[in-house]
């Protein structure tokens, strides 16, 4: 008998799909040779699921602010910020993200996982009434559970089902916190933000939104959902990431509210774990700078997405319901899934095979994410392979492209 | 009628509702009694348990927090805690 017997359940699973081919669970770069391709095996695979929407990873500047201030700061921290100070990189930092965001307040988690995390649970806590779209991200509802607060589900971007649940909750629904996140993960879906802003006055709730995937890819200025939307005054807080627009790791929370400074002592996600290197700090300082400044890339991310989105749909795959970075390919049943994910693979292209629980409806998913740095030809290329192995494995009816 | 039987008789109502929502989320038919265990006999992971609660909600227009549902195993639970959920409302 040992501890992780309990987890037996999901051996079969596991060792089912290793037997199909790769282990996704595994996949190991040889070398990542540039934002959009990698080496495994020694071949060159097209990196179709990074998050990396804007590109940056590679960015010469970013780069070299990384290798300066590895230089003039070290490696590392060390530990928190609490118990360790603060570096000037961090204070920089969270000023310049609540000036992009135009908040008084901006504060630094260590990852994108832990914004959610120690944000949420230093918001709400037992007593408190957190309310959650279903298909939120599992940082969110781990939050939920380490805040102690009491936690509501409402169905998936449905402003009349949050509607009807806060109606239910009386008078507990004022001041409760509705979480809902910019661009769904999984599918690539957006949040219903306008609706949902005027049901949160009407309740008298707070709204935070996660735009850790709209942030560099939505709105005018970049700034996520939030702007695109125009209820910018109406969203109480933003929690966002380093991990995927600005290239590196970490995440953030903007408000103007009061008090905000007390979030730093008494959020455990914040406190007990070692604070951001310099090197992330440099290059996300650097990459914020360069997504405020350069529209262009995320003018680009869009005509990247709109090509692959509008390619597969008119193939006939089933996409989600609008084009985004995101474009989740829904598999008939998890075995075509983990055959096609194999398939891809073998032809040189690398993204996420999604499969439940991870997926809303218990769908199987093949997601990718396009990046700006992303060629038309690489796209093509995708678009190519795609097509093949859907004529060949029969998702497919018939030839896109009528012969001329 | 005596009051501990028609507490049993609402016991009773709501196991049943309990077993449609839970028809309903997992799309298939399910046989269950009070002792039922949720995870195991039903095959719900935490996620369908979820959305079975959701679908509760609707049936008796009722908020169920889900940090309510870690002492909840058995569908007697479930229906125990909503019965309580339902005096409180």
């Amino acid at each position: 008998m040992s501890l992780l017997d309990k987890h037996l359940g999901y051996r079969a699973p596991l060792d089912g799909i290793r037997a199909a081919g790769a282990d996704p669970s595994a996949v190991r770069f040889d070398a990542v040779l540039s934002p959009t391709e990698g080496m495994l095996d020694g071949r060159k695979v097209i990196l179709l699921g990074t998050n990396n929407y804007l590109g940056l990873t590679f960015d010469p500047a970013c780069i070299e602010a990384s290798a300066d201030a590895v230089r003039q700061w070290g490696t590392g921290t060390t530990g928190s910020r609490f118990a360790n100070g603060t570096f000037a990189g961090h204070t920089a930092l969270e000023t310049a993200l609540a000036k992009f965001y135009g908040r008084k307040h901006a504060m630094v988690f260590t990852t994108g996982y832990q914004a959610n995390l120690g944000g949420i649970s230093g918001l709400v806590g037992r007593g408190d009434h957190l309310i959650l779209d279903a298909d939120s991200h599992a940082s969110i509802y781990d939050a939920a559970k380490l805040s102690g607060a009491e936690v509501i589900r409402f169905r998936h971007n449905d402003p009349e089902d949050l509607a009807k649940r806060l109606r239910r909750m009386g008078d507990a629904a004022k001041g409760s916190l509705i979480v809902v996140e910019g661009i769904y993960s999984m599918i690539g879906d957006v949040a219903p933000l306008k609706e949902m802003v005027a049901i949160k006055k009407e309740a008298g709730a707070y709204l935070l939104v996660d735009e850790a995937h709209s942030m560099g890819v939505l709105g005018e200025k970049g700034r996520g959902l939030a702007e695109a939307a125009g209820v910018e005054d109406d969203v109480d807080f933003i929690v966002g990431t380093f991990s995927k627009s600005l290239g590196a790791v970490g995440g953030f929370l903007v408000s103007d509210e009061d008090n905000f400074d007390l979030l730093r002592i008494v959020s455990r996600p914040y406190m007990f774990t070692a604070s951001l290197p310099p090197a992330v700090i440099a290059s996300t300082l650097t990459a914020l700078k360069r997504l405020e400044e350069d529209s262009s890339l995320r003018a680009q991310l869009a005509a990247n997405a709109d090509r692959l989105y509008e390619g597969l749909r008119d193939m006939g795959y089933a996409v989600g319901p609008h084009a985004s970075p995101i474009t989740a390919v829904v598999m008939p049943d998890q075995a075509t899934a983990v055959m096609m994910w194999n398939a891809l693979l073998a032809n040189g292209v690398y993204l996420n095979l999604a499969i439940p629980p991870a997926t809303p409806e218990n769908k199987s998913l093949l997601r990718s994410s396009v990046s700006a740095a992303h060629t038309a030809e690489q796209i093509d290329a995708v678009l190519d392979i795609f097509e093949r192995l859907g004529l060949e494995y029969g998702l497919l009816q018939r030839p896109r492209r009528a012969s001329a | 009628m005596g009051g501990s039987s028609m507490v049993e008789l609402a016991t009773d109502l709501t196991v049943r509702e309990v077993a449609r929502a839970a028809e309903t989320v997992l799309g298939r038919s399910v046989q269950v009694t009070p002792e039922t265990d949720i995870a195991r006999d039903l095959a719900v992971d935490s996620l369908a348990l979820m959305n079975i609660v959701m679908e509760l909600e609707d049936r008796f227009d009722l908020s169920i927090p889900l940090d309510r549902l870690a002492t909840v195993q058995t569908v007697g639970d479930l229906s125990e805690l909503i019965n309580k959920l339902r005096v409180k409302a």
